[in-house]
C-alpha cells in the first residue's frame, strides 16, 4: 500500500539524454586520440568534482561545524578539521588515481551485432602507483571497472546497447574514477578516432538463390571457378584435387595447381530485390542477405552481392566476404 | 520515512553487502557504542547493543527486517526518547534520537550506500560522545573510531579484487593522516572561531568550589578531594612564601551558632595601603565548571575586568565559568587595611547571645587578664596552641558545638578553629570576620604553574585591631603550624585514608610524584589549549603572533571561500538533480508527442519512432502521411551523416500536422 498515489511522471517522450557530442564544452576539452595512436594524461588534465556522496559528506561537515560551534565543542573542531582534510586528501587521491595514464586506441575486429560488439581502449599506467576502479563512459554507458594493480595495462571493453549495424566511431568517451570512497569523481574526455564495424545479425533460413547453368550467364566478365574449363594457375590449396597439380611448374615448397572455371550450379547472386525477400522489411532483408553471404562462403560458392546502390563482383574468400559484409553493414 | 527519503536522494553504485562486509561495518559502530555507555544512561546503549545482536543474527541466519517492523521500532524509539526528555535534556535527547535511529539504519542496512550513510552517522556520533566526555583518553578513543570508520569505508569501496589488500588500505589511511595532521592543527588554532549561532546549552551540572557559607563540614568534602581547584601563573616567577599564600574566597560576617554567612558583598572595596615590594602579578586560571568565586591572593589591588571585587576584597567572575578562564590580578601581601564601617563594627561583633556560655565566660575571663586587644588575641591563640588541640579531617561528632569543641573534643580542622576563634573574639566585642578560601599550593615543575587543589581549602579569621586595621589571624596555624607552612594538609592530617591512593602514592614516591606532575601539566595543556580553546583564546594567540589585525582578513578570506564553495555546490547540486531536456530536435519531437497524447495516441519510451508509426497506423488514420514525414525528417536529422532536411523543415512538418489535427 502506498500513502500517496505515485505522481504521474511526465515522461520525456523521447528519452534522449544529452550526449557528449552535444556539449560544446566536451568538444573543446576532449583530447584527440588518433586511430592507432595514444594519449598521455597528466595530473593537470583531469577534472574533479564532488559526487552526490561528497555532497552528503559536506552536509555532515556543516552539521559538525554548527554542532561544535554551538556547544563550544573544541574537540569537535578537531574531528571536523580532520574530516575536512580527509575530504580534501581524498580529492587529491582521486585525481591522482586517474592521472599518469596512457590511453591507446586499439583496432577492433568487426563483430556481428548479435555477438555484443564492444569498443576497446587500452589503458596503461605510467607510474608505479596503483590505479583502481577506472571506467570508461560512452553515451552514459559504463564499461566494467578496470584496476591496474599488479598489471601495468589492461583493456576497457566499452559497451553500447544502442549499437546498430554499421561503422561506428568510438568518438567521445569519458574516463572516470570515483575511487576512494566515491566522494569525488575525477574524469577526462577523449575523442578516440577508432571505429568499430558491426555486421548485421545473420538471420533467415531461405535457401541461397543459386544461378543455374541452364539459365545462362549474361555477364561474361564474371567467371565462376569450377572444375570444367581451364582458367589459369594458382597456388595449391588444401582441398584441390591432386590431379590438378601442375608438377612441372611446382618448385620446392610451392605447389601450383590448375584452376578451372565453372559457370554453372556453384555460383549465386545475392540480390536485395530478390522476389523471395519482397515481403520482408529492410532489416530482415539485410539479415537474410548476411546469412546468405556467410553460407555461400561456407559452401565455397562464388557469390555476388547486389544492393540497390552497389553491386559487388563475383568472388569468394575471406576478403570478399568481409567486403560484402561491410557493404551490408553500412547499407 | 526519514530513511526512505534519504534513499530517494539516490546515492549511486549500490551493491549488496556481503557477510564479511557487514562485520567490517559493525566494528566501528560497536566501538562507538562502548563509548556511548559513558554518555547515556545504561538503557540507551543497551537498546543499541540489542540491535547489533539482532543484526548479527540476521546476517548469520540470512533474514532481513520487515519495513513495518522497523517503522514500529522507530515510533517506539521516538516515544521512549520523548518520555525521557526531562531526564536527558534537549541536546542529549537529540543525540539519543540520532543514536537510536542509527541502530535502525544498521538493522535496515543491506547495500554499500547504507554503509556510507552509516559512516556519516558514525562521524556525528563520535562528536556526540565527545559532548559528554572530553578526557584525553576518550578523545583518543573517538579519534581512533573516527579514523577506523574511514578505513572500513575504504575497504568497502575497494573493487572486489583488491578488497583483501588490507595492507594497501592501511597505507592509504596512514598517508591521509600524515598529510592531514599538520593542517588539522593549523586549522584548529587559526580557523576563525565564532560565537555560538544560537543559545548555548544548559550550564554544566557539576559545580564544585567554594560555598557562599561555612559550617563545620562544608569544606570537608573539598578538603578530601585532590582535584585541581585552580592554577596560577606568577609573573616573572615571583612567588610569595608559602605562609603568605592565602587565596581569598567568600568573606563571612553573620553567625547563627552553627553557620557562617556573608554580609554585604557587592560594594566597592575600600582603599588600603601596602608595601610596594610585596607586589605580585599573576593569573588565576579556573578550569571550568565551578561557581563564580575566583580566589585571589590577599589582598588584590588590581584585577581583570572579568571579575568584580566585593566589599571585603572577595572576587567573583562576572559571568558563570563554564570553561577554563584566566583572570589577571595584582596583589600586595604586605598591606594595611584600616577601613571599617559602623555597620561592620556592629555585625562583626554579633553572636547569638548565650548559645555557648562556657566559651563566652572563658573569653571574658581571658580578656580581663589581657592588657590590650592584641594581647587578648595572642592569649587565645596561645590557648589553642598549648591546649592539646589536634588537627584532623575527621572530627568527632558534635564538634560544631563550640563549647564542646573547645573544652571537650579538642579535635577538628580549619573550620572549627576559625569558627571558634571568631566566636571567642566576638564574645569580647572585637570585630572579626571569617574568610574562606585556599591556602598553599604546589608548583608543577613541568608546566611551571602553581596548582591549588581542593584539599587546600581553608578558613581563617581577620580581626580588626585599632591602629592596625584588619589583621589576618589563622587559628589553624596555631594548632598545626605545618598545615600552613607546608601548605600541605595530607602530610600531617589524620584521616589520610580518605585521600585517594594517588595522593598517598604521591607522598611516598618521588618518581611517581614527578609522573603525576607530567600528567597534570599535560592535563592543564589539554584543558587550556585543546578542550577550552575558543574565540577568546584564539584572539590571544593571534595577538601573540602579531596577527590580531589579520583576523578580519582571515575572516574575509574564509567567508569568500565559503561563499564560493556554497555557490559551486548548489550549482552542482542543481545540475545533479536536473534532468536534461534534450536538444532542439528532441524538444520539437516532445512537443509533437505531447500533442499526440492529447489525441490519445501514446508512444512507449522503448519504441523507436518507426515502430511507433507502424503500431499506430490505424490511430493516425489519414494523418499517417504527415506523421511519416515527421519521422523521416527526424531520422534524417538524428542519424544521417548528411541530413537532407534541416530543423526548420521538421518544425514545419510538425506544424502542418498539429494544424491539420485541430481542424
Amino acid at each position: 500500500m502506498r500513502f500517496f498515489k505515485k505522481r504521474a511522471k511526465k515522461q520525456a517522450a523521447v528519452p534522449v539524454e544529452k550526449l557528449a557530442q552535444d556539449s560544446w564544452f566536451v568538444k573543446k576539452v576532449a583530447r584527440r586520440c588518433p586511430s592507432g595512436g595514444f594519449v598521455d594524461i597528466k595530473l593537470r588534465q583531469a577534472y574533479i568534482l564532488p559526487t552526490l556522496k561528497g555532497l552528503y559528506y559536506v552536509i555532515t561537515l556543516v552539521v559538525m561545524f554548527i554542532w561544535s560551534t554551538n556547544y563550544g565543542l573544541s574537540l569537535g573542531f578537531i574531528l571536523l578539521f580532520l574530516a575536512l582534510m580527509v575530504f580534501l586528501v581524498f580529492a587529491v587521491f582521486t585525481v591522482r588515481n586517474i592521472s599518469n595514464l596512457r590511453l591507446q586506441a586499439v583496432a577492433t575486429t568487426p563483430t556481428f551485432l548479435n555477438e555484443s560488439p564492444k569498443f576497446t581502449l587500452r589503458v596503461e599506467k605510467l607510474e608505479a602507483l596503483d590505479k583502481i576502479s577506472l571506467c570508461v563512459i560512452r553515451n552514459h554507458q559504463k564499461s566494467q571497472l578496470v584496476s591496474l594493480i599488479d598489471d601495468k595495462d589492461d583493456l576497457f571493453a566499452i559497451p553500447d546497447s544502442q549499437l546498430t549495424r554499421g561503422l561506428h566511431q568510438l568518438d567521445y568517451v569519458k574516463i572516470e574514477t570515483q575511487y576512494p570512497l566515491g566522494l569525488f569523481r575525477s574524469w577526462f574526455w577523449l575523442k578516440v578516432e577508432e571505429s568499430l564495424l558491426v555486421y548485421p545479425i545473420p538471420k533467415g533460413n531461405l535457401p541461397i538463390p543459386l544461378v543455374l547453368k541452364s539459365q545462362g550467364h549474361k555477364d561474361k566478365h564474371q567467371v565462376n571457378f569450377g572444375s570444367e574449363d581451364f582458367f589459369g594457375l594458382r597456388e595449391y590449396q588444401f582441398g584441390d584435387s591432386i590431379k590438378h597439380i601442375v608438377w612441372k611448374k611446382s618448385q620446392g615448397e610451392q605447389v601450383v595447381a590448375k584452376q578451372f572455371a565453372d559457370n554453372a550450379g556453384e555460383s549465386c547472386e545475392l540480390d536485395f530485390n530478390n522476389p523471395q525477400l519482397a515481403q520482408m522489411d529492410l532489416e530482415e532483408k539485410i539479415s537474410q542477405l548476411t546469412m546468405w553471404v556467410l553460407n555461400a562462403e561456407k559452401q565455397g560458392l562464388n557469390y555476388k552481392l547486389v544492393l540497390p546502390s552497389k553491386v559487388s563482383g563475383y568472388g569468394r574468400g575471406t576478403e570478399h566476404m568481409s567486403r560484402c559484409l561491410k557493404e551490408l553493414a553500412c547499407f | 520515512m526519514f530513511l526512505s527519503q534519504l534513499r530517494k536522494l539516490d546515492i549511486p553504485s549500490a551493491e549488496s553487502l556481503s557477510k564479511q562486509q557487514f562485520y567490517q561495518l559493525l566494528a566501528p559502530y560497536v566501538l562507538i557504542t562502548i563509548a556511548m555507555f559513558s554518555v547515556f544512561p545504561l538503557w540507551i546503549p543497551l537498546i543499541v547493543v540489542a540491535a547489533i545482536g539482532l543484526k548479527l543474527l540476521s546476517i548469520h541466519k540470512h533474514f532481513t527486517f520487515n519495513r513495518w517492523l522497523l517503522m514500529a521500532l522507530g515510533v517506539g524509539v521516538i516515544s521512549i526518547t520523548a518520555l525521557s526528555f526531562q531526564m536527558l535534556g534537549r541536546e542529549y535527547t537529540a543525540l539519543a534520537l540520532l543514536y537510536l535511529f542509527s541502530a535502525l539504519k544498521l538493522l535496515e542496512a543491506k547495500e554499500t550506500r547504507d554503509s556510507f550513510l552509516l559512516m556519516l552517522i558514525n562521524m556525528l556520533l563520535t562528536l556526540g560522545v565527545l559532548m559528554g566526555n572530553q578526557g584525553v583518553l576518550m578523545f583518543l578513543f573517538m579519534l581512533f573510531c573516527f579514523v577506523y570508520n574511514f578505513f572500513v569505508q575504504l575497504q568497502l569501496s575497494a573493487p572486489p579484487g583488491t578488497r583483501l589488500k588490507v595492507k594497501g588500505q592501511l597505507k592509504t589511511i596512514f598517508k591521509v593522516l600524515v598529510i592531514s595532521l599538520p593542517f588539522v592543527v593549523l586549522l584548529f588554532y587559526f580557523f576563525p572561531r565564532v560565537t555560538p549561532l544560537w543559545s548555548q546549552p544548559a550550564k554544566p551540572n557539576l559545580v564544585t568550589g567554594l560555598s557562599d557559607e561555612m559550617q563545620p563540614n562544608s569544606l570537608a568534602g573539598l578538603a578530601q578531594s585532590d582535584e585541581l581547584a585552580f592554577r596560577v601563573q606568577f609573573k616573572d616567577d615571583k612567588i610569595p612564601p608559602k605562609s603568605q599564600q592565602y587565596w581569598r574566597g567568600p568573606v563571612l560576617w553573620r553567625f547563627d551558632g552553627v553557620k557562617w554567612t556573608q554580609g554585604v558583598v557587592f560594594r566597592k572595596p575600600p582603599q588600603f595601603s601596602a608595601k610596594i615590594d610585596s607586589r605580585y602579578d599573576y593569573r588565576v586560571i579556573v578550569d571550568g565548571a565551578t561557581n563564580q568565586w575566583v580566589p585571589a591572593l590577599d589582598l588584590p589591588a588590581e584585577y581583570s575586568p572579568k571579575v568584580r571585587v566585593g566589599a571585603d576584597y572577595q572576587s567573583m567572575a562576572r559571568k558563570p565559568i563554564t570553561k577554563a578562564t584566566g583572570f589577571e590580578f595584582t596583589s600586595y601581601i604586605d598591606y594595611k587595611d584600616e577601613a571599617i564601617t559602623n555597620w561592620q563594627r556592629k555585625i562583626g561583633t554579633e553572636i547569638p547571645q548565650g548559645l555557648y556560655p562556657q566559651t563566652e565566660d572563658f573569653a571574658k575571663e581571658l580578656y580581663a587578664q589581657s592588657s590590650s586587644d592584641e594581647d587578648f588575641i595572642n592569649r587565645v591563640l596561645d590557648y589553642l596552641r598549648t591546649g592539646d588541640f589536634a588537627y584532623t579531617l575527621e572530627p568527632y561528632p558534635g564538634a560544631e558545638n563550640i563549647d564542646k569543641f573547645l573544652f571537650e573534643l579538642r579535635a577538628g580542622y580549619c573550620e572549627h578553629y576559625a569558627s571558634s576563634f571568631a566566636y571567642l573574639v566576638r564574645s569580647v566585642g572585637i570585630p572579626v570576620r571569617v574568610v574562606t578560601g585556599y591556602q598553599g599550593g604546589e608548583v608543577n615543575p613541568v608546566s611551571d604553574e602553581y596548582e591549588v587543589r581542593q584539599l587546600n581549602a581553608h578558613a581563617w579569621a581577620e580581626v580588626y585591631l585599632a591602629g592596625q586595621g584588619w589583621v589576618r589571624k589563622d587559628p589553624t596555624a596555631a594548632v598545626a603550624p605545618y598545615r600552613v607552612q607546608d601548605g600541605n594538609v595530607f602530610s600531617s592530617a589524620q584521616g589520610t585514608e580518605s585521600l585517594s591512593t594517588v595522593s598517598q602514592l604521591r607522598n611516598n614516591s618521588q618518581a611517581f610524584n614527578s609522573l603525576v606532575n607530567y600528567i597534570n601539566a599535560a592535563n592543564a595543556f589539554w584543558q587550556n589549549w585543546v578542550v577550552d580553546y575558543d574565540e577568546d583564546k584564539q584572539s590571544g594567540l593571534l595577538e601573540r603572533f602579531g596577527l590580531d589585525k589579520a583576523k578580519s582578513i582571515i575572516w574575509i578570506i574564509f567567508l569568500v571561500v565559503l561563499a564560493l564553495l556554497i555557490v559551486a555546490l548548489s550549482v552542482l547540486f542543481m545540475r545533479l538533480r536536473k534532468r536534461y531536456e534534450g536538444d532542439e530536435i528532441t524538444q520539437l519531437m516532445n512537443k509533437w508527442l505531447v500533442h499526440l497524447e492529447k489525441q490519445n495516441i501514446h508512444k512507449q519510451s522503448s519504441e523507436s519512432f518507426d515502430a511507433f508509426l507502424v503500431n499506430n497506423k490505424s490511430a493516425l488514420a489519414n494523418h499517417y502521411g504527415l506523421a511519416k514525414n515527421i519521422v523521416i525528417a527526424y531520422n534524417q536529422l538524428r542519424f544521417s551523416q548528411q541530413p537532407k532536411v534541416n530543423e526548420a523543415s521538421l518544425k514545419r512538418f510538425i506544424r502542418d500536422f498539429t494544424q491539420l489535427k485541430d481542424k
